[in-house]
């Protein structure tokens, strides 16, 4: 070590050296303000979520912590903390955007984000010299620190020793071992920093030089320095992990298993779910027969039956199957899988100009294009960065679902073929069809925008692991909270506005239509069909659509309203298949399908990137294209299947 | 592995590799390959895994070797 241990050793058990009674450090009400810093991988959002109690996605990925997290934690001395946790990085020299966000939340540069008075650094035990690395970089700047060993179950079990002691002394700055994932794993760490925080006044920005080549080499030899003194041996890679990766990351098998999960993924979402959607078809007609029969017929009852229970019923329905989508991307990705995916089509999608790593924002655009988007900053070049953008939308997002499995549930025969259900190949399909038209726009965008910078891969491929049971729940949880939020939000209240255009103004006396046809909405739909009449569109689609615009799957909940509404007699249908499946003919069906591979829909994403871009240019340039691939693709889809059945 | 390529381009790209670990003197192995000319390939140093392009594997200048000489005798030290 070079000379730097002049603190005196403030380990677990050492003595309490800057644990100076609790009232001197509560005089201020400000709270203590606290940066969690790491490498991608180290298990910093879980501890974080330990912390602060938040429940947010814990990956097992390097680089999803983009978004800037933030929670309050009050200690048992009362005293109040501000934790920010900072994107993973390896170091303080910047190669991606959230990268460089660390760096200069640390150094105090961003007006956005107060700079923090005490860092907590946390490396994982078992893969310590990249780790250790980072922290001497960042020791350096001459904050207050708190280090953390994370995952020091996974280190036990591989046979991984560390004496912290020796590591505090020689760092002198506390060290504390924590099992992040477990219940009581923020515990070491919390007192700790009961004991150890010294709130440190600081306004100006740190002034820091990047480190030259030289630096570096010695800093790595500090670490190697650092690890023999404590004891520190690299586990092996254990045998069971080298012979999944040597079929995983195989050339050809890996690629095989690739293409099968994400065929079971789909497979899955399809057969899994039929029965939780049964029951809830089921329990929301019942709802809507009861509420029909307990109120006088009148406006109240059609809002309540045809615009609330109709409305969100229809949405609702899918729930399902958004949570079993969502169960195996996150199973994937705390498995430790999906850097590996990345890893294996880098090549492929380095032949359209998409980094491998755009396979992780394209795989969560699957579930939606806004957390894709808001990943896309770990992609370095801006080439790259747009590119992965303007495809994003194109990947087959969750709010597709509904739209496809109504439209497949009324006009594909569920027959087998061969082992596979045909339902399940025709939404593989659709899926397919997203991607090739993805690569193809990628492929376009790497011919015409030219490339300023090369990027390199420098993906971590973590060890495997078993899903976290209780990391899976959280995740899934935050799905339903989020799912069930927007049918109860802004579904539901774009059902009630939709609801009053349908039923206002009434119908005149001598009407040959059902009423909703003279409603405001059927005037809108009547004038759109103008422009969808040659894509097969009838009015009820046209209007649709426009409630669509502001999530796809209302679209569903708008035709259940439509229909619902110009049912006439007593025929009041909560399940909206048997209704489209003989009103619409199979053409128009599938018109509609290509339409939603590629349609615009979705005025959230268009902000999103407006946001991302910081620009109008690209999101006008992402709506017209898609409009245009959207209308040209329903056009030819129609056509084609008309001249065929 | 022997020595990083700092040359023109590789500049960043050495920074990063230096950062993960590719110091002279680690020892790094490679675990997997895409292809015969390993693009990308899965290379492990100090513990842990990463995915390189051939282009950034390029800027690696390594000496082989194999078990039998790790038992001899660890790389010298330039």
């Amino acid at each position: 070590m070079n000379g730097r241990t002049t603190m005196p050793d403030v380990a677990e058990a050492g003595p309490r050296h800057h644990a100076s009674s609790p009232d001197a450090s509560v005089t201020s009400c400000e709270p203590l303000r606290v940066a969690l810093v790491g490498v991608p991988n180290c298990g910093k959002s879980a501890l974080f979520n330990r912390l602060t109690g938040s429940r947010q996605k814990v990956a097992n990925y390097p680089g999803v912590t983009v978004e800037r997290k933030v929670g309050e934690l009050v200690g048992t001395t009362g005293r109040r903390y501000r934790i920010v946790d900072l994107p993973g990085t390896y170091s303080l020299t910047p190669t991606t955007l959230d990268e460089a966000i660390t760096r200069d939340v640390i150094l105090g540069r961003l007006a956005s984000e107060p700079a923090p008075q005490l860092i907590v650094c946390v490396a994982d035990t078992v893969h310590l010299p990249v780790g250790l690395k980072l922290l001497l970089d960042v020791k350096r700047l001459g904050l207050p620190m708190i280090v953390v060993l994370n995952r020091a179950d996974a280190a036990e079990r591989a046979q991984v020793q560390i004496d912290t002691r020796r590591l505090s002394a020689e760092l002198g700055v506390p060290v504390v071992s924590t099992v992040a994932i477990e219940k009581a794993g923020a515990t070491a760490l919390l007192e700790a920093l009961e004991r150890h925080a010294i709130p440190a006044e600081r306004d100006l920005p740190i002034t820091w030089q990047a480190p030259s080549a030289e630096d570096t080499l010695q800093t790595q030899s500090d670490v190697r320095a650092l690890l023999n003194v404590c004891g520190y041996r690299e586990p092996a890679i254990k045998r069971w992990q080298r012979q999944l990766d040597s079929v995983v990351l195989h050339p050809v098998f890996g690629m095989l298993l690739l293409a099968a999960l994400l065929f079971v993924v789909f497979q899955a979402v399809f057969s899994w779910a039929a029965m939780p959607m049964d029951l809830i078809t089921g329990g929301v007609g019942a709802v809507g027969e009861w509420v029909s029969s307990a109120l006088a017929p009148g406006p109240l009852r059609s809002l309540l039956v045809n615009g609330v229970i109709a409305g969100a019923g229809s949405v609702l329905v899918f729930l399902p199957q958004i949570l079993i989508l969502f169960l195996f991307i996150l199973a994937l990705e705390d498995s430790g899988y999906l850097p590996r995916a990345a890893y294996l089509l880098d090549r492929v999608m380095g032949g359209v100009g998409l980094s491998g790593r755009a396979f992780i924002p394209l795989l969560s655009s699957f579930a939606c294009a806004i957390p894709g988007l808001m990943a896309a900053p770990t992609i370095p070049p801006w080439r790259d960065r747009i590119s992965t953008i303007m495809v994003a939308p194109l990947m087959t997002c969750s709010a597709r679902l509904p739209v496809y499995a109504l439209l497949i549930a009324a006009f594909i025969p569920a027959r087998s073929v061969g082992p596979f259900n045909f339902q399940g190949l025709v939404l593989f399909g659709l899926y397919f069809a997203g991607i090739g038209s993805a690569l193809a726009v990628a492929y376009v965008l790497k011919r015409t925008v030219r490339r300023t910078e090369y990027s390199p891969l420098l993906l971590e491929l973590p060890d495997y692991q078993w899903p976290n049971g209780s990391n899976l729940l959280h995740g899934l949880l935050e799905r339903v909270r989020i799912f069930l939020r927007r049918v109860g939000g802004i579904i539901l209240a774009l059902m009630i506005v939709l609801w009053f255009l349908s039923s206002y103004p009434g119908a005149p006396a001598d009407a040959t239509q059902p009423p909703i046809y003279y409603s405001f909405a059927g005037m809108i739909g009547r004038t759109l069909e103008y422009v969808f009449a040659p894509l097969g569109f009838n009015w009820q689609i046209s209007i649709a659509l426009v409630p669509g615009m502001a999530a796809r799957e209302v679209a569903i909940g708008a035709l259940g309203t439509v229909y619902a509404m110009s049912a006439t007699g007593d025929e009041l249908s909560t399940s909206l298949a048997p209704i489209i499946s003989v009103s619409w003919s199979l053409a128009t069906a599938c018109s509609l399908l290509a339409w939603y591979v590629f349609a615009p829909q979705c005025l959230s994403t268009l902000a999103v990137v407006k946001r991302e871009t910081n620009s109008w240019r690209y999101p006008l340039i992402m709506a017209g294209y898609l409009f245009g691939l959207a209308y040209l693709a329903a056009f030819v889809t129609y056509r084609l299947v008309s001249a065929l059945s | 592995m022997v020595a990083l390529d700092d040359t023109a381009e590789g500049v960043v790209i050495a920074q990063r590799l230096r950062d993960l670990g590719f110091v002279p003197g680690a020892t790094c192995e490679v675990v997997a390959r895409m292809s015969p000319g390993g693009d990308p390939m899965a290379v492990r140093v100090a513990g842990s895994t990463f995915a390189l392009r051939r282009r950034e594997a390029g800027v690696i200048a390594v000496q082989r070797h194999t078990l039998a000489d790790d038992a001899r005798a660890p790389l010298p030290q330039p």
